[in-house]
């Protein structure tokens, strides 16, 4: 049996703003086993990046708030850690990639000393150690003229590269769970391709778990074991990778799989999704996700269906499967 | 850098040259005449001209101007007329005073700035943000001199820890670099504020924090050095005011520097000071900017010449 | 936006309340009036401009009208803030001074902003060698520190309230002349105004019907910030002897010739100069206040 290195009970983050409160998280369930990558799906706006950022519990400079549920990682409550117990974590169990490469690197300062200030901090190296560690990171990461680069400054370097070196900061210092927020959007596709073999290759070596975030179901296909798919601040589809493929369940990842295309099949048009993501004012009584459903019934309109278990190992939050969770029950 | 530098030492030449021209032009336009103003008023008509003559004054006003640059260049600023002295002389007299309060007020202003705009940056719309901006807009808007007088009233006065005015010690530092400084701490504060609050929104500052850094670290190594580039430049800028304010403050201490000289200069029309003290004035401000300039790409490594 | 999920700005979506018709005045209102500190300031102002306005009826005393029996008197019931070295009563006297004060902070600021928002207006809309031209003057104007400007006007000129505000207002035109040219340029580009370009309407009427127009919030905003610096520096004028001359009540050489008597009537430089510091004050946050409502992203 497996063990849980992350496990997040019923979480809700709400953001604070002037005019009231917006629930960004809205009672989110799920784990990821150690040695598992767990790809988390969704359009933006789902939540995805706030229950990220809600684990490494970096809210600090946006409104909002953890209000209710647990984190638990390695048996440990996030939630209720000090500031100070939290940051022996952040960066050194817990590493974090983030979406923009181009602005997640300090301007003023070298790429040395960015990745040398973690392994400093955690580590506890020295200066001189603390070099050789950054130039062995940067090779490893795939990264020519390492002892040179550690002397120079992130605007001199492209995005792929200051991907590689994003991620050679967060593997610095051998975290057993690494959170990837959409890692490879904003580069170009075949660099995108390198960045994720240089994670695959890196999670083989260093047996690290990742949680990967994004909205690319190609990626997913690519590099997960195993699927959660958020709407509207909820887990709506939690199955194995090669299940959500094969056998979605969900109205919503349907939508999400036909709107990608498919290589050897003549398509006339790509399908998509009507209609946009519900805003928390007009969030609407039942589902979350009846507004732009094809299969909507009477039900989805007054009430919201609970998260189940349609199959061994595939939950789903529909009422078009009420009558299998009724089987699986009883 | 070097190259740059020798670059833009070419560069202000032209400015240079420009604002000599404007000076010379302007402190022509200031009604009266200077001859007669030498000679006195009881001189005769034969005089006036003779002092006109020695003066230099009959030639053309483009030769004028070419005397009175090529003797610039030879550290000839021409005679005060009111104490006689070369107008050098009396500037190189009320030079380092001045000198030295700006200084001592950029040094306050700095340090009680930035302390001020860090902590309501980070504080932000918590009490310590609307005490400090609250302090910030106050010092603004304090006029100089009352804060000046006031200072005097209740440490000099009622007190008598400092004394009234002059500079006769580094005790008489004290009240006027800090009514100087005051308006400029304000300034300082309200702008690394503002700077600061961006840069913290920035995604390397998450990073930073992603990293398990401490909050002080990401502040003080992360943020603050990106916030200080903008702010370094309008500090600069500052030093002007600094300049202009002062001649306010110098009268408020009675201060032996260059504004209290400018004031007197004005009061007594003795033009060769006026237009000795307004080149310098212009010129000290265009030598700032230059620093600034040199600075912020020192600082900004995004910068390469 | 059709099938009712619509998205909205994110700070009106929790409103359910119906929803009111927004012009921009009433968009303005509800961002000022949230803001405590410049209502405070807003309101000081309407009250200064009051007594500017009916200052002479309602001043207890006369503000030029010697009495020797009252020389240098400490405040008192009788007289608020105490009397001058002429037994006049200051109280009446910065009472009487207000309208001074606002007049000057006004009109300069309205002179300097006129002739900068032409200039700025004309070097954004044409650029090339008319806007090198403008913008060389202002750097020049802005190689000397404001008051140092203002003073070697004032030493072309003489001594005096009028030439006070002609050398504030000259300071002020680069500032305004920068800032509306900068708006200009990115006005420019915006669909409507290359449409009306396309279309071959005068420039005249672009400049004033569509560009102006849009300039004008930061105008608005810049122009209260500008009004509490140049009462601010008029007063500093007034004060080293160059501004107004007594026995005017200007609260600069009100100060100014209370410093004599500094040590034994400290009240003769104590209230004219805290009338300058909340009158200065109030319009610094009515600024501020402008410009969170009107103009977020500018900065001082």
């Amino acid at each position: 049996m497996k063990e849980k290195l992350l496990e997040i009970t019923n979480l809700k983050t709400y953001f604070f703003t002037d005019t009231g409160q917006v629930p960004a998280v809205n009672g989110v369930d799920f784990y990821i086993h150690e040695g598992e990558t767990l790809g988390v799906v969704g359009e933006s706006g789902c939540g995805k990046s706030v229950t990220s950022l809600s684990v490494m519990r970096l809210l600090t400079d946006t409104p909002g708030k953890v209000v209710d549920g647990s984190i638990r990682f390695k048996g440990k409550d996030l939630l209720s850690l000090s500031e100070k117990e939290m940051r022996k974590i952040r960066g050194n169990e817990i590493a974090m990639i983030f979406q923009e490469p181009m602005t997640s690197l300090n301007p003023v300062y070298t790429i040395g000393e960015q990745i040398g200030e973690a392994v400093k901090l955690h580590l506890k190296y020295n200066k001189k150690e603390a070099k050789n560690h950054v130039i062995n990171m940067l090779k490893l990461v795939g990264i020519p003229r390492a002892e040179e680069i550690i002397n120079e400054y992130p605007h001199q370097l492209s995005g792929g590269m200051r991907q590689r070196i994003m991620i050679a900061m967060a593997m610095a210092c051998n975290p057993t769970l690494l959170i990837a927020d959409e890692p490879t959007t904003a580069l170009d596709v075949t660099i995108q391709a390198q960045i994720l073999e240089l994670m695959k290759k890196l999670k083989k070596e260093k047996a690290t778990s990742i949680m990967l975030i994004t909205h690319d179901l190609g990626v997913v296909a690519e590099m997960c074991d195993r699927v959660i798919v958020m709407y509207a601040g909820k887990v709506v589809e939690e199955a194995e990778v090669t299940e959500i493929f094969d056998n979605p369940k969900h109205p919503y990842t349907k939508g999400l799989l036909n709107s990608i295309p498919k290589l050897g099949q003549k398509m006339d048009r790509l399908d998509s999704i009507p209609g946009n993501v519900p805003t928390p004012a007009n969030m609407p009584k039942g589902c979350k996700f009846a507004p732009r459903c094809s299969q909507v019934m009477d039900i989805c309109k007054e009430n919201e269906p609970d998260l189940i278990q349609v199959e061994d190992g595939h939950k789903c939050r529909c009422f078009l499967y009420q009558n299998e969770m009724a089987r699986v029950v009883n | 850098m070097f190259r740059f530098i020798v670059k833009r030492l070419f560069g202000i030449i032209p400015t240079l040259l420009i604002v000599s021209i404007l000076v010379f032009l302007f402190v022509h336009m200031i009604p009266g005449d200077p001859a007669r103003l030498v000679a006195g008023p009881d001189a005769s008509y034969e005089d006036v001209e003779l002092v006109r003559q020695d003066l230099g004054l009959d030639k053309p006003l483009v030769t004028q101007y070419f005397t009175y640059m090529s003797g610039l260049f030879q550290g000839d600023l021409g005679t005060s007329m009111k104490t006689k002295r070369p107008v050098f002389d009396e500037i190189a007299d009320r030079f380092m005073p001045t000198f030295w309060l700006t200084i001592w007020s950029m040094v306050w202003a700095i340090i009680f700035g930035l302390l001020i705009g860090v902590i309501s940056a980070t504080k932000r719309n918590k009490w310590q943000d609307y005490t400090g901006m609250f302090t910030a807009v106050s010092g603004i808007s304090l006029p100089s001199f009352w804060l000046g007088l006031m200072l005097i009233q209740l440490f000099s006065v009622q007190l008598g820890w400092f004394p009234t005015g002059g500079n006769d010690s580094w005790t008489s530092y004290i009240l006027p670099s800090i009514t100087l400084g005051a308006g400029v701490a304000a300034v300082i504060a309200r702008f690394t504020r503002s700077s600061l609050m961006d840069i913290l929104r920035e995604d390397y500052i998450r990073t930073g924090r992603a990293k398990g850094l401490k909050e002080n670290i990401v502040v003080w190594k992360h943020a603050l050095k990106n916030a200080m580039i903008p702010v370094v430049t309008m500090t600069g800028l500052q030093f002007g005011f600094l300049l202009g304010g002062s001649i306010v403050v110098e009268t408020v201490f009675s201060w032996p520097g260059l504004g209290r000289l400018l004031i007197d200069s004005v009061s007594y029309r003795d033009y060769p000071v006026i237009q000795a003290e307004l080149l310098l004035f212009a010129f000290e401000f265009i030598l700032i900017n230059l620093i600034v300039d040199v600075l912020y790409g020192i600082m900004n490594p995004q910068i390469r010449y | 936006m059709e099938n009712g999920t619509v998205i909205t700005q994110s700070d009106e979506l929790i409103q359910s309340k119906p929803e009111k018709v927004k012009t921009p005045l009433s968009e303005f209102w509800r961002k000022f009036k949230k803001q405590k500190m410049a209502m405070v300031a807003a309101t000081f102002v309407l009250l200064l401009i009051i007594v500017a306005l009916i200052g002479p009826f309602i001043a207890p005393y006369s503000a030029t009208e010697p009495d020797y029996d009252n020389i240098l008197s400490p405040p008192s019931l009788e007289h608020l803030a105490g009397t001058d070295a002429f037994g006049r009563d200051i109280f009446s006297r910065i009472i009487e001074g207000t309208s001074i004060s606002l007049y000057v902070g006004l009109t300069s600021v309205f002179i300097g902003a006129v002739i900068g928002t032409v200039l700025g207006l004309l070097s954004g809309y044409y650029g090339g060698r008319l806007d090198s031209i403008i913008m060389r003057i202002c750097d020049v104007l802005f190689a000397f520190p404001g008051i140092l400007l203002a003073i070697g006007i004032i030493a072309i000129l003489g001594p005096g309230l009028e030439n006070v505000i002609i050398a504030v207002a000259v300071f002020g035109i680069p500032t305004f002349a920068r800032i509306v040219r900068s708006s200009t340029l990115s006005i420019k580009e915006s669909v409507y105004v290359e449409s009306a370009i396309s279309i071959g309407a005068p420039a005249r009427r672009i400049i004033w019907k569509h560009i102006f127009p849009g300039t004008l919030s930061s105008i608005i905003v810049y122009f209260t910030m500008r009004i509490g610096t140049s009462i601010l520096t008029a007063a500093s004028l007034s004060f080293l002897g160059l501004g107004a001359q007594p026995p005017s009540p200007e609260w600069g050489a009100m100060l100014s010739s209370g410093r004599d008597f500094l040590n034994s009537a400290p009240h003769v430089t104590f209230f004219p100069g805290l009338a300058i510091f909340l009158t200065v004050l109030a319009f610094n946050l009515l600024g501020d206040g402008l410009r969170d409502a009107l103009d977020p992203k500018m900065k001082d």
